[in-house]
């Protein structure tokens, strides 16, 4: 499991819990635009997006986390975050504000990560009022968390 | 920054800096061999030893100084002595030079590697004394033979250009000091050094030329810019960005159908300038094929010598300009063609003159521009290709049933099998080529860059390859079509042609699927939902069985399995867009990229040799 630094985080909505991804990893935040399916890819692969010039595959965070889809509507965003794998944009509900947190406030919960596709949910932040599910950006996205769907997906077609 | 990074940014330009000067070095070189008048490469040559030896000092990169050291001396003997110059000296001057590039290539890639460079050192310094020999015996001692001193010597080295003293006064014994001294004063004052070089090359054009006013020219000619390949891509890339966001405005409802002419007069200008601004940006990007050809020319030379081929080669066309991206993947098929029509084409000089030609053969390397290509000929005067030894061969590899059959194909048919993979009619395998990895890899790679080749050939009087290539990869012709409500873009170099068809003329065959018959010719259509994963949508379906009596629009794909049909929902329309890769975890080759719209949307662009292999595969698994 990757250590959990403590700094700055972006946090946003899945349904009703709390996530964040470090700030360093975050490129930029758009609002939701047109989306380019593409055949053959992953279920969470929403698409493609033209972002200034680059083509970067869009990634629906509630389909990798497993939850149903909800229909985009004002608040949803779209999260360009810098991942291993290169530019990457993540689908989420809404975006919340930037918090910092002190590695006390970080804690790794023995249970979670247990299961191997979902390892990349790898800490946990604790504030006075909310917990919020850290992301590890580059275990998310490696390219094995892209070639490894695939091939599940294969299997299942 | 710190010191070690500012030292580390140092030694990068070094290198870049000394790798474009070698392609000086290279020219010279090469220009050496058939000048009259060596003298002025020699200088060229010489600078750049001189610069790579003052650089690579300055950054610590002693092995390498200490060789050009080396080289350095050579030169500055040949460049007062120039008569002495010989295809050996040549020989030894481009391995010196193949030598920096490789040291360079590995200081650049912080590859340190061991560079043994002891042999040629020795070889440089047996000739420097072998030259001496010469020169002091050719000349003999001569009326200023008196030793001059330093100071001398010191005045008479700036005021130049009533140079050398050297050339004045022959080398006696005792003047080796001087001349050391000399050559160490030059290597200190290069400023100054180069100055007199050019005002040596210049003599003869300005024979009272002055120092100034060669400086003054020095300036002049320095105006080309070394700029990072990726710098200008990424200004491509926000330029690209530009011409969307123009297009979707003039596009937006409230432009189209504004009434203020000073505002459309406006978005008309920005027009303009955008789209004038693009067609710059991208022409930033082509790069002449000039130093292409030096290789070439440098190839062959070798390949001549080392097999005993003289050999008369012509480069036609070398200011002939293609994009960077095809550049750079032209440069190993050229490469590969040229050592194989030394090696294979041209016949050895008694083999010539069995056949009643001049010893010497011809090669002839043309390129030119022809509209939106530009095409590459290799032309040379030897044995030709033997038809009846492909179609052997080629039934050998099973490519062919019989004799029989070969003798129905045309001349075009049999010479293609020289493409096919592991082809290779070479009796004896050189090391050069003959491994029957050639021309199928030359072909691949002139594909990959959307480029065509073909062959023709007599047999006894020689052989002519055609390479056609795009003058640019990145920006992508298509027709953009609408499949399954999705909209995508078809390249437009691999549709044969886009026809109506009544739903009721597909035939079912079965285990090829749906075909067309399309002028008597059976053509199956890919299976476009098994070929993409795509799970029909219920109204489409619908859509679909109250069709029957539809006619439907199918674009024929010409891809290298042949001809196949693709039917489209509708064609909307033919653009020209910047094609940029997938390029993530994932990879789906039945998308070659994926592209901007005008309106601002983004499209995927099929690949048709994937996809009709790819549909091929289904069908196979059907079955």
């Amino acid at each position: 499991m990757s250590k959990m630094e403590n700094g700055r985080f972006l946090t946003f909505m899945i349904r009703d819990e709390y996530y964040g991804v470090p700030i360093s990893k975050v490129r930029e935040i758009n609002q939701m635009m047109d989306i380019t399916p593409v055949p053959k890819t992953p279920q969470f692969v929403e698409g493609v997006v033209n972002l200034r010039g680059k083509i970067l595959p869009v990634v629906n965070l509630r389909e990798k986390l497993s939850f149903e889809k909800k229909a985009y509507d004002r608040e949803t965003c779209i999260v360009v975050l810098e991942a291993v794998v290169g530019h990457v944009g993540i689908v989420v509900d809404a975006v919340r504000e930037v918090v910092d947190l002190k590695a006390e406030q970080i804690e790794v919960p023995p249970h979670m990560g247990d299961q191997t596709e979902l390892k990349f949910l790898s800490a946990l932040g604790k504030l006075e009022d909310k917990v919020i599910i850290l992301l590890d950006v580059d275990l998310a996205f490696s390219e094995e968390a892209f070639g490894q769907s695939i091939s599940v997906q294969k299997t299942a077609a | 920054m710190s010191d070690d990074d500012f030292l580390l940014e140092l030694k990068r330009d070094f290198v870049n800096e000394a790798l474009f000067m070698m392609e000086q070095y290279e020219e010279s070189m090469l220009a050496l061999e058939a000048a009259t008048e060596p003298q002025e490469h020699i200088s060229c040559i010489f600078r750049v030893a001189h610069s790579i030896k003052g650089g690579a000092a300055a950054v610590g990169f002693e092995d390498l100084s200490k060789f050009a050291h080396k080289a350095e001396d050579l030169l500055s003997l040949l460049r007062v002595h120039a008569e002495h110059v010989n295809t050996e000296i040549i020989t030894l001057l481009l391995a010196v030079g193949d030598q920096f590039k490789e040291r360079l290539a590995q200081l650049k890639s912080n590859a340190e590697k061991d560079w043994n460079v002891q042999d040629l050192a020795d070889k440089i310094l047996s000739w420097i004394e072998k030259l001496q020999r010469q020169i002091n015996s050719n000349q003999a001692v001569s009326e200023k033979s008196e030793t001059r001193s330093n100071d001398e010597l010191l005045e008479d080295f700036f005021s130049a250009p009533t140079m050398p003293i050297v050339e004045q006064a022959p080398l006696a014994e005792e003047d080796l000091t001087n001349y050391e001294l000399l050559a160490q004063l030059e290597s200190e004052k290069s400023s100054v050094a180069s100055v007199v070089d050019q005002v040596l090359a210049a003599q003869k054009e300005w024979p009272a030329a002055k120092v100034e006013k060669t400086e003054k020219k020095l300036v002049q000619e320095g105006t080309i810019l070394k700029v990072d390949s990726l710098r200008v891509d990424s200004v491509l890339d926000v330029v690209s960005e530009i011409v969307v966001l123009k297009n979707q405005l003039m596009h937006s409802e409230s432009v189209r159908k504004a009434e203020d002419a000073r505002l459309n007069f406006i978005v008309d200008q920005i027009d303009k300038s955008i789209r004038d601004l693009y067609e710059k940006t991208l022409g930033i990007r082509m790069t002449p094929l000039k130093s292409l050809f030096m290789k070439l020319q440098r190839t062959v030379r070798d390949v001549s010598v080392k097999l005993s081929k003289p050999v008369d080669l012509q480069l036609i066309g070398e200011e002939t300009e293609v994009d960077r991206s095809v550049f750079e993947l032209l440069g190993d098929p050229l490469m590969h063609m040229a050592r194989n029509a030394m090696d294979h084409g041209i016949e050895n000089p008694e083999g010539r003159k069995a056949a009643g030609k001049p010893a010497t053969a011809k090669l002839i390397i043309a390129a030119k521009q022809v509209g939106g290509s530009v095409e590459i000929e290799i032309t040379e005067d030897g044995r030709g290709i033997e038809r009846n030894k492909i179609i052997l061969k080629a039934i050998e590899k099973g490519l062919l049933a019989s004799p029989e059959e070969g003798q129905k194909l045309t001349d075009q048919q049999v010479f293609q099998f020289l493409f096919a993979a592991g082809f290779s009619t070479a009796e004896k395998v050189t090391d050069l080529s003959g491994r029957g990895v050639g021309l199928d890899v030359v072909r691949s790679n002139i594909e990959k860059i959307k480029g065509q080749i073909s062959v023709e050939s007599q047999f006894g009087f020689g052989t002519k390859f055609k390479i056609s290539i795009p003058l640019t990869t990145s920006i992508t012709d298509g027709i953009v079509v609408a499949i399954f409500g999705q909209r995508y873009m078809v390249p437009i170099h691999s549709i044969r042609e886009i026809l109506q068809f009544y739903d009721h003329e597909v035939t079912e065959v079965a285990r090829l699927g749906n075909v067309l018959r399309i002028r008597d010719k059976m053509t199956p259509i890919l299976n476009l939902e098994k070929v993409l994963n795509y799970k029909p949508v219920a109204q489409i379906l619908q859509d679909q069985s109250k069709a029957i009596q539809k006619q439907s629009t199918y674009v024929v794909l010409e891809s290298s399995l042949g001809l196949s049909a693709l039917r489209v929902d509708e064609v909307i329309g033919q653009s020209q867009v910047v094609a940029k890769p997938l390029q993530v975890g994932y990879h789906v080759p039945e998308f070659s990229g994926a592209a901007t719209l005008g309106d601002g949307r983004t499209v995927l662009i099929l690949e048709p040799n994937s996809l009709v292999q790819s549909g091929i595969k289904n069908l196979k698994e059907v079955a």
